[in-house]
């Protein structure tokens, strides 16, 4: 046992140290610099900030998508930036779930389809696989759409099964991009309960939205303003 | 012991555990690359029909090149290998390297003309009229021999005959006690187109058979001038099995020997084709050897050039179809798939192309091979081994093309792909 995971705290889940992200071929003009953060296990954290501000770069480094410029994400008690391409995308299938405001689904695939497909980049068995898949739409109340191709679900079914794929895996953290941006008031509000629900199971949910509505069911508010931080409420 | 057994068990147990996943991981993929394919499945079959050309291309060429070799070498065909000796390599083996039906499967290949069984009798040989004629030296005597042969050999071996027949199907059937003698035995045995009207025997071991047929001269096997040859059924009844081994003699079409010559010993032991050794007459002469090579480069240049197109195109197509999917990719990557596991997938979609596309061109070279060859009264011929390997070559193609494609799948950053 390293010293680092001794001094972890068992209920951080995630870490933010001193992380900067800078574009282009200035790499002094940073895009985000953010000091010390950590989320726990059952927080549900909304950021907002204006459009350009840096809500959704900050989502893809928390998330893994992206690496920081400088500074440490540290993810269960692992340092994310030491590690290589296969141990993170073995953290992303394992820790982690997305809600994006795009849905970003394979839109010529069934629901099912879509659900099982982060299962089989973990190596669960096909059996398996369609088992979870159908539990985890009729979670979302799909159950009856598993087989209906993506592209002709609504706003709101599509978001769902983006939230189905996402809990199939059994995430520790949520990651939730403007999930509401394409919904109708309805959709929105039957998402934002879906999401309480998850976390009194204390799941981690992290949120970015520009919607104060959808910012005001967290338990903890930031905003980003001028590449920083700021807590909220 | 017992601890370290139980250990390495369940390390086994752990590696194929392992193993199970990952091939479990390889078919998931495979599955996905399928599904990948189908999704535009007008793109994939004009893909695939690129991939077909090209394979049919090489194939046809290898084809047209055997088949204009084996024409160039009619021009040449008195220098060109028609004569082929199959001889068996364990003589002392109890079962026969010519079972019944042996030379009738030698006859069903195509490109060969005639095949005949022949083996050495050892056996005592006089005539009725004995004793020898007094000028047959103790020499001469003793260069006598008797073979056993089947109708077909005289064929095989390009026989003239100065008087009489070779053997009918009659007499095979009902072991007749007949002989033909080569022109050489003949005059040393004192028998002469008279003496056969006259219903000369030859006395092998003691027993008589009618001299039905005296030969004149014999393209190959020359052995047979100094020999007196009764049919392969009778000699079994009288003298029993071979003793010493026996041989298959094949006349081919020109230039189709090389190739007959590998195939006889698969068709006659599939299990065991070593125990048969075939030995060709004669070679090509240098012009027609020269004329050969510039046909075949010419040939194999023109289908390499069509090979080469088609892992173009299915490059193109796999790099046009990457960067299509470049979102899908990011959403792949987003949800746990790694570099890996989304190049695998890409390359299976392009070898899973070449593959298709390689099966379907052999059928096509093959059909071309032979309406080009009927259209131009030829013998098609077409070598296994350089066939056999053409689907392979469209899979190999298929993998090489989809490499670049597949690594700059993997490559694409999670989120530049995601965001288009």
């Amino acid at each position: 046992m390293t010293l680092a995971s001794t001094l972890h705290d068992p209920q951080e889940v995630l870490a933010l140290s001193d992380v900067t992200k800078s574009y282009g071929p200035d790499p002094g003009k940073e895009l985000l610099h953010l000091t010390d953060i950590s989320f726990h296990r059952g927080d549900y954290v909304s950021i907002m900030g204006r459009s350009g501000s840096g809500k959704t770069t900050l989502l893809n480094l928390i998330g893994l998508l992206d690496l920081p410029t400088g500074g440490t994400i540290t993810l269960n008690g692992a340092d994310v930036s030491a590690m290589t391409d296969p141990e993170r995308s073995r953290l992303r299938r394992d820790t982690l779930g997305f809600v994006f405001q795009a849905y970003n689904l394979i839109e010529d695939r069934n629901a099912l389809d879509n659900v099982a497909l982060a299962l089989m980049y973990k190596g669960v068995s096909r059996n398996t696989r369609v088992a979870i898949g159908q539990e985890a739409l009729a979670k979302v109340g799909l159950a009856t759409h598993s087989h209906s191709q993506v592209n002709r679900l609504s706003g709101g079914e599509r978001q769902r099964v983006a939230i189905a794929r996402a809990l199939a895996s059994s995430p520790s953290v949520l990651l939730c991009d403007e999930p509401t941006g394409n919904l109708d008031l309805a959709s929105a509000r039957t998402f934002l309960n879906l999401l309480d629900r998850l976390n009194v199971q204390s799941m981690t949910i992290v949120v970015v939205t520009h919607d104060l509505e959808v910012a005001s069911r967290a338990s903890f508010g930031y905003e980003i303003i001028e590449g920083s931080l700021t807590r909220r409420f | 012991m017992g601890t370290r057994s139980l250990k390495q068990l369940t390390h086994s147990f752990r590696k194929n555990g392992h193993l199970g996943q990952r091939l479990r991981g390889l078919k998931d993929l495979a599955r996905e690359a399928v599904m990948g394919l189908t999704r535009k499945p007008s793109r994939t079959t004009l893909t695939v029909l690129v991939t077909l050309l090209s394979v049919a291309s090489l194939g046809a060429s290898l084809g047209l090149t055997t088949t204009e070799r084996a024409a160039v070498n009619t021009s040449y065909i008195k220098a060109v290998p028609t004569f082929i000796e199959i001889a068996d390599t364990e003589p002392t083996l109890a079962s026969s390297a010519f079972p019944p039906g042996s030379t009738t499967k030698v006859d069903s290949l195509p490109g060969v003309k005639a095949s005949g069984i022949l083996w050495d009798l050892q056996v005592h040989i006089r005539t009725n009229v004995a004793p020898l004629p007094s000028r047959v030296s103790p020499v001469e005597q003793s260069a006598l021999s008797a073979l056993a042969a089947s109708p077909g050999l005289f064929s095989a071996a390009g026989s003239v005959f100065v008087a009489g027949s070779s053997f009918n199907a009659f007499d095979l059937h009902h072991n007749e006690r007949v002989a033909i003698v080569g022109a050489t035995a003949a005059k040393n045995l004192g028998i002469n187109q008279e003496s056969i009207l006259a219903g000369q025997s030859v006395l092998l071991n003691g027993l008589p058979f009618t001299v039905m047929g005296v030969l004149q001269s014999v393209a190959n096997e020359p052995s047979l001038m100094t020999s007196v040859i009764v049919p392969t059924t009778t000699a079994i009844q009288l003298f029993g099995r071979p003793k010493s081994g026996s041989q298959i003699d094949v006349l081919t079409q020109p230039g189709a020997s090389a190739l007959i010559a590998r195939e006889v010993p698969v068709a006659l032991h599939p299990y065991n084709p070593t125990r048969l050794q075939s030995l060709t007459y004669t070679a090509p002469v240098p012009e027609a050897r020269q004329i050969n090579n510039d046909l075949g480069s010419l040939l194999v240049v023109i289908g390499v050039v069509g090979l080469f197109v088609g892992l173009i195109s299915i490059m193109s197509v796999m790099l046009i179809t990457v960067l299509e999917r470049k979102r899908e990719i990011g959403i792949r990557r987003a949800i746990g798939a790694s570099r890996t596991q989304i190049a695998v997938q890409f390359a299976l979609e392009s070898t899973a192309i070449g593959t298709v596309g390689g099966i379907l061109g052999t059928v096509v070279g093959l059909f071309v091979v032979s309406i080009f060859s009927l259209s131009h009264h030829l013998v098609p011929v077409v070598d296994p081994s350089l066939v056999l390997p053409d689907p392979l070559i469209g899979s190999v193609i298929g993998l090489v093309a989809g490499a670049y494609p597949a690594l700059k799948a993997a490559w694409f950053s999670p989120v530049q792909a995601i965001t288009g």
